[in-house]
């Protein structure tokens, strides 16, 4: 069901999604290859998101196997050209 | 004298006006509000609609002005934002069922400096939900409708910010722009749009999507709309040389790639194209064939970037709520978890090849010129489109030409150059060098000259909500 529109103070705090408290059963693990394994499973047999992940892996693919001469590696995007953040 | 009907105005005269007092903000404001009430049914471009805030904002410009107190060329000017800027006291959605109830206690910086300029906030923006998308297609609020034909879609994330300019709710916009998400609404719906350099305007209070490729930036109906916007957002920076205002482009030079920006469209949108660059080549510009190596690569590397870096921003939704996400940004998360460190470090390495890349070909050009979009606005139910015998998904063709400016962070601006048969907009790219926004408007002023207006007869058209001025 859609939320109301035009009801612009209809609620004010933070999100119930924050608020909320985290039941065991909702609560988060911490990130494991438990999480990605048990996530492939759930994807199961949605064409979509099989067609996406292969489209993915066939990017990802395409850099080949890089030179770890060739350039400098970049684990961060340069600090002196975001200063907002 | 300015007239009383909005879809006349640009932010440009209507600032003009409101200085010389032959508009109040409160008549202004009122008059974008009369049409939101009466169009917005059908465009579907708000998720919230602040109008008695902004009748009490613009009471306040009003009064201010009146008392010779003007701010400047946003004082009293009618604006909306896309629903991920975190505006205080005002529902923040971000376009999702997940946050439908959230009420930021604080504004966003971008919100703040509009709100410091005098402009009155008159609602917020419709969008793909999380900004995970190009459709605007919004499961829980609705799709945003194109106004040039309300049959078709904007384009997203910023869909209801563009069709808000198109349909003149509000004179400026801002959205946010990922992998295109500012300048393909921008071109489907006909307006202008700004994706800054990489850093350059604040993204404090955005609600992020992937923090290396985000860039918040304005939209509007013209290009000089689009610079008045940028001179209140953006800090002065000492690389923006500001080119002498001038009508031709004599000296200019400016890059045609000759690869991966060349085939794959719509022949109506290659012949508006051309036209476009045969118009900039008259008024006096060096246009001049270029070779960009890798852009296939680079466009892999902005996916794989955009997929690994959503994962990790959206993963407390996806983890704990992804049952009350839309199938399609679920789905785009359900893959985006199964991308790789390795992947998305190469990808990473990838960027930073092709950033050298682009530094050097802005040794021989000013700015690189592309069309925007391989097709226009395609129909709200479509998935696929054929273009040029080949049959490919709509998001891979919006995102095709303008995810690379992502990846590399360059100042990209959407401006229109003409329309197909049907009457729909065509738009070109204009790319510049990291920092030069101003050098990209200035060419982007020139074009917008020269270009073709609306064709005569649409704006009576039944299925047609509203010109750009």
């Amino acid at each position: 069901m859609a939320p109301p529109k035009r009801n612009p103070r209809s609620a004010r705090g933070e999100p119930s999604a924050i608020r909320k408290p985290q039941s065991a059963a909702r609560r988060p693990s911490p990130p494991s290859t438990r999480h990605r394994r048990s996530l492939a499973a759930s994807i199961g047999p949605s064409d979509i998101v099989k067609g996406m992940i292969e489209r993915l892996h066939a990017q990802a693919a395409s850099f080949g196997l890089l030179d770890p001469l060739d350039v400098e590696p970049a684990l961060v995007y340069e600090a002196e050209e975001s200063p907002h953040d | 004298m300015i007239d009383r009907d909005p879809q006349l105005w640009t932010l440009t005269s209507l600032a003009a006006a409101i200085r010389k007092k032959e508009m109040s903000p409160v008549e202004a404001t009122d008059a974008c509000l009369a049409r939101i009430a009466e169009l917005d049914s059908t465009v579907n471009a708000f998720i919230t609609v602040t109008a008695n805030e902004a009748r009490a904002a613009a009471r306040a410009a009003e009064a201010e002005i009146r008392k010779g107190k003007y701010r400047g060329p946003l004082h009293g000017i009618p604006v909306a934002v896309k629903d991920l800027f975190l505006t205080k006291g005002v529902r923040t959605t971000c376009g999702s069922k997940i946050l439908a109830q959230f009420v930021p206690d604080r504004n966003a910086d971008l919100v703040e400096r509009l709100s410091a300029a005098g402009a009155i906030l008159v609602g917020k923006l419709n969008m793909h939900e999380f900004a995970f998308g190009t459709t605007s297609i919004n499961p829980h609020y609705g799709a945003v409708r194109n106004p040039w034909d309300v049959s078709r879609m904007t384009g997203g994330s910023s869909g209801g910010a563009a069709a808000a300019i198109a349909a003149s709710f509000a004179m400026l916009t801002l959205g946010t722009d990922t992998g295109g998400s500012i300048r393909i609404p921008a071109a489907l719906c006909g307006v202008c749009g700004l994706k800054p350099t990489y850093g350059r305007l604040s993204r404090r209070g955005v609600y992020p999507l992937a923090w290396s490729l985000d860039h918040p930036g304005p939209m509007a109906k013209t290009v000089s709309d689009i610079a008045t916007a940028m001179s209140v957002l953006a800090d002065r920076h000492p690389q923006d040389r500001a080119p002498a205002a001038r009508d031709d482009l004599a000296g200019v030079r400016l890059g045609i790639p000759d690869t991966y920006y060349t085939g794959g469209m719509e022949t109506e949108v290659s012949r508006r194209v051309a036209g476009a660059v045969a118009a900039l080549r008259a008024l006096g510009a060096d246009v001049r064939s270029i070779s960009i190596p890798s852009l296939d690569e680079a466009s892999a590397a902005a996916a794989i970037v955009l997929f690994a870096e959503s994962a990790a921003s959206l993963e407390k939704w996806h983890r704990t709520r992804g049952d009350e996400l839309g199938a399609d940004v679920r789905a785009r998360l359900d893959a985006a978890a199964t991308v790789t460190a390795a992947q998305y470090l190469k990808a990473l390495r990838v960027r930073t090849r092709v950033r050298a890349i682009f530094k050097q070909v802005f040794e021989s050009v000013d700015a690189i010129v592309t069309p925007q979009l391989p097709i226009t606005a395609p129909l709200l139910g479509d998935s696929h489109a054929t273009v040029d015998g080949r049959r490919e998904a709509i998001p891979d063709l919006l995102t095709r030409f303008t995810r690379i400016n992502n990846l590399v962070g360059i100042p990209a601006l959407t401006v229109r150059c003409g329309f197909s048969a049907s009457g729909l907009p065509v738009a070109i790219q204009v790319a510049g060098r990291p920092f030069e926004e101003a050098r990209v408007l200035a060419i982007g002023a020139a074009l917008e000259k020269v270009s073709a207006a609306a064709p005569a007869g649409i704006a009576a058209g039944s299925r047609f909500v509203g010109p750009t001025a």
